[in-house]
This record gives structure tokens, C-alpha cells and sequence, in this order.
């Protein structure tokens, strides 16, 4: 009772722990330069492989995923968020629930949406080759863009021209 | 002073999360247009230059980096080396300009530009893919171009074939004699119509995505500047260091969103 030893020293009693300069600020966690070092490595050897990957095998897929292991380690290691309260963290992980949540939504009505869905003729040469098999055979207009262009407006030619063929 | 570095830390993540929320709009228009006109994302892609877009990346990634030891040196009260690590955090951003005003100039040369003022001069030329012609296409041949009057690839001289995107094995003999294109692309018009008519769009998300984006890196540099001023002034030599972690945190945020704008505009 006589000897009170406080379990929880006083900051400025003890000499300053590593990574601490001085003890007025205890939760003070600096940063050293060689652990920014290592991510800024890492870094740019996942720029290097993002490119090679996109090079070799284009995906939206890999290359978001690199992006946000890329996007991880800058927040948690140079923004500090890995040391810092966690109620940073939660208004981060909101607003980028929210991100995530407008983009679900938004692809949701494209990608479901029927008016939109018009043949991929880019991937496969889809219009050039059914054109090759197929010599004579009008295809529709796939373009709703409306840009009244010098072959004619397909409204006007007669519908049932190529339904003989049915 | 823990409580102050506390709210004002809390204060940034908030403007932050504002942040993210203002490219999410921008991120929906690229993904809802993309969703909707893949190939011509595909096809309009092949106009920007990967390796432009790839040395920014590097650079904002170094830059990102001295930014976070600019606020490792104002804790330990290193004024010298914090001075040097702001400079080179500005040094950074200002590169990235640079390379964004060579890219920017060049699509004005060339014409493809956003919405109504997109009005191509030359097809899009992807110097990786034309010396490697197995992994795809080399580039996109506008039918509405004469190539008898113009140059596109006056310095590449030895290129004789050209693949047409899409169109697998359908290719188009070029002949590149004192750098002029002699031969007509045999492009079906449809197609090429089609995709030239379309790509309007992704200029308009591309300039829009980076116009933003660019107008945060400068917004960045005048705030590196005022804390640099600050540190030049003796502010944080007494173990104030909020103002320096408080502007790296929002360099992260401008490093943050070309870590994404990269891959999803250039690497396509």
C-alpha cells in the first residue's frame, strides 16, 4: 500500500520505447522509412505485373484485384490506417461500400436490360462472318444511336425481305 | 493535443470518404458505358499510350511514398529531410503534369477528343502490339480516312501487315514505302463505321475520369506548398506535425485513384 507502483507507467517517466520520440504523444506510432521502403517495392513490382498480365491475358477481373491489393497497402502502411482508430477505418469502409454498392446497382440495370443487349460483332467478327456465309442477306441495323448515316435508314426498307428465308 | 490530432485525422478521413464518393460517380458512368459498348472501350483504349500512363504511375507511387516519410521526418522533427521530402513529393506531382500534358496534347493533334469534337486524324497506333503482332491487334484502320494522304506510321517504315481488330484472321496488306500507306484497309464499313462513330465515348469518360483526377493532383500541389511554406516558416519544429500527415493523406487519396484509373483505362 505504501509503494504504489502504477501498473501503466507514466509516458514521460520511462525512457521513450522505439518508435516513439517523445512521450507527451503516446499513441503516436511512427512509421519507419524502411517499412515504406518495402511497399513502395512492392508497389511497383504489382504496376509491373499488372501490366504484364494485361499484356498476356487482359482481365478486368486480375487487374482490380492487383489494384486493390495495390490500394490496400497504401492506405494501411503510408496512410497509417493500420495503426489508427478503427472509426477511420469504418468511414473508409463505408464509402467504399457505397462505392461498391452504386456500381452493383448500376450494372445490374445494364447488364439486364434487354434493349442493350446487341451482338458482340468487335470479339468475334460477328457481322463480318455471318456476312461471308450468308452473301445477300441484309442485316439488320444493330445502331440505336440514331446517326442517319449514307446507307439508309433500315425503317424504310421492306421487313419481310429476308423472312422468305425461314 | 492527442484529441486535436484526433479530430482533425477524423476530419480528413470524412472529406475523404466525400472523396471517393465523387469518383463513384465517375466509376459508375465508366462501368455502366463500358457494360454496354465493350468493344469500343476495347477499341478506343488502343489510343492511349500504356507506357505514358504506366511512367505516371511511377511517379505517383514514388511521390505517394515521400509524402508518407515527409510525415515519418515532421514527427521525428527532421526539418531538413522533411523539407527534401516535400520538394520531391511536388517534384513528383509536377512530372505527372508533364507526362499528362504530352498525352493531353497528343489526343488534340490527333483529334480524339471528347463527345462532337471527336474527329480522328490517324487509327491508334499501340507500339507494344505492332512489334508484337501474334498477341493481337496491331491497330484499328479508319475507313473513312485517306491513307494515301496521310502518314500514321511515317517512322515505321519496315511494318507490312496489319491485323484488323476483331476480325481475327482477316488482315490488311499495308504497304509503307517512304513511310506512306498506300494500300486501302479492308475494313467492313459497318464495323468500322460502328466503332469509329462510337468511340466518342470513352474520350468523354477519359477526359472526364482524368480531367478530375488532375485537377486533384494540382489541388494537391498547392497544398504540399503551403505545408512546405509552413515547414520553411518553423511551424512544425516543435513536434507539431498535424498539417503535414493531414495533406499526405490526401496525395494518397490522388495516388489512390490512378492506381485504379490506370489499369481501367490504359490496360484494356
Amino acid at each position: 500500500m505504501s509503494d504504489p507502483t502504477p501498473a501503466i507507467p507514466a509516458p514521460s517517466a520511462g525512457p521513450a520505447p522505439a518508435g516513439q520520440v517523445h512521450g507527451h504523444e503516446p499513441h503516436l506510432h511512427i512509421v519507419p522509412i524502411w517499412q515504406l521502403a518495402v511497399v513502395l517495392g512492392i508497389l511497383l513490382v504489382l504496376t509491373v505485373v499488372t501490366v504484364l498480365v494485361a499484356y498476356l491475358t487482359p482481365s478486368v477481373t486480375i487487374a482490380m484485384a492487383i489494384a486493390s491489393v495495390k490500394a490496400l497497402l497504401v492506405v494501411s502502411i503510408f496512410m497509417h490506417l493500420k495503426w489508427d482508430k478503427p472509426f477511420n477505418v469504418l468511414v473508409l469502409f463505408v464509402s467504399v461500400s457505397l462505392l461498391g454498392l452504386f456500381l452493383a446497382f448500376a450494372l445490374m440495370d445494364t447488364t439486364y436490360n434487354e434493349k442493350y443487349r446487341r451482338p458482340v460483332y468487335f470479339r468475334e467478327g460477328w457481322n463480318a462472318r455471318f456476312q461471308n456465309e450468308n452473301p445477300g442477306v441484309q442485316l439488320p441495323n444493330w445502331d440505336m444511336s440514331a446517326h442517319g448515316g449514307a446507307h439508309g435508314a433500315p425503317e424504310q426498307a421492306p421487313p419481310s425481305s429476308t423472312a422468305g428465308g425461314h | 493535443m492527442d484529441q486535436q490530432i484526433e479530430s482533425g485525422k477524423l476530419g480528413m478521413w470524412l472529406f475523404l470518404a466525400t472523396e471517393v464518393l465523387l469518383f463513384a460517380g465517375l466509376f459508375c458512368f465508366y462501368a455502366i458505358y463500358r457494360a454496354t459498348h465493350p468493344e469500343v472501350y476495347k477499341y478506343a483504349s488502343q489510343y492511349l499510350n500504356m507506357w505514358m500512363g504506366g511512367l505516371n504511375t511511377l511517379i505517383l507511387l514514388a511521390s505517394s511514398f515521400t509524402a508518407a516519410a515527409a510525415v515519418t521526418y515532421a514527427q521525428r522533427r527532421d526539418k531538413a529531410k522533411l523539407i527534401l521530402c516535400l520538394w520531391l513529393t511536388l517534384a513528383g506531382a509536377l512530372g505527372f503534369l508533364v507526362v499528362k500534358f504530352f498525352e493531353y496534347s497528343d489526343k488534340i493533334s490527333h483529334g480524339t477528343l471528347w463527345g462532337v469534337n471527336y474527329t480522328p486524324h490517324v487509327g491508334p497506333t499501340h507500339a507494344h502490339h505492332a512489334d508484337h503482332g501474334a498477341h493481337g491487334p496491331a491497330m484499328v484502320l479508319n475507313p473513312s480516312v485517306d491513307y494515301s494522304t496521310t502518314t500514321p506510321w511515317a517512322d515505321k517504315p519496315a511494318l507490312k501487315e496489319v491485323s484488323v481488330v476483331g476480325l481475327g484472321k482477316n488482315t490488311v496488306e499495308v504497304e509503307a514505302v517512304d513511310g506512306r500507306v498506300t494500300a486501302a484497309p479492308a475494313l467492313p464499313p459497318d464495323e468500322g463505321k460502328k466503332l469509329q462513330s462510337d468511340a466518342h465515348v470513352f474520350f468523354s469518360v477519359y477526359f472526364v475520369m482524368t480531367g478530375t483526377h488532375g485537377l486533384h493532383v494540382v489541388i494537391g500541389m498547392c497544398a504540399i506548398g503551403w505545408v512546405l511554406a509552413r515547414t520553411y516558416r518553423g511551424d512544425f519544429d516543435s513536434g507539431y506535425w498535424l498539417p503535414v500527415d493531414l495533406v499526405a493523406l490526401y496525395w494518397h487519396l490522388v495516388d489512390l485513384i490512378w492506381i485504379y484509373l490506370f489499369p481501367l483505362l490504359y490496360l484494356i
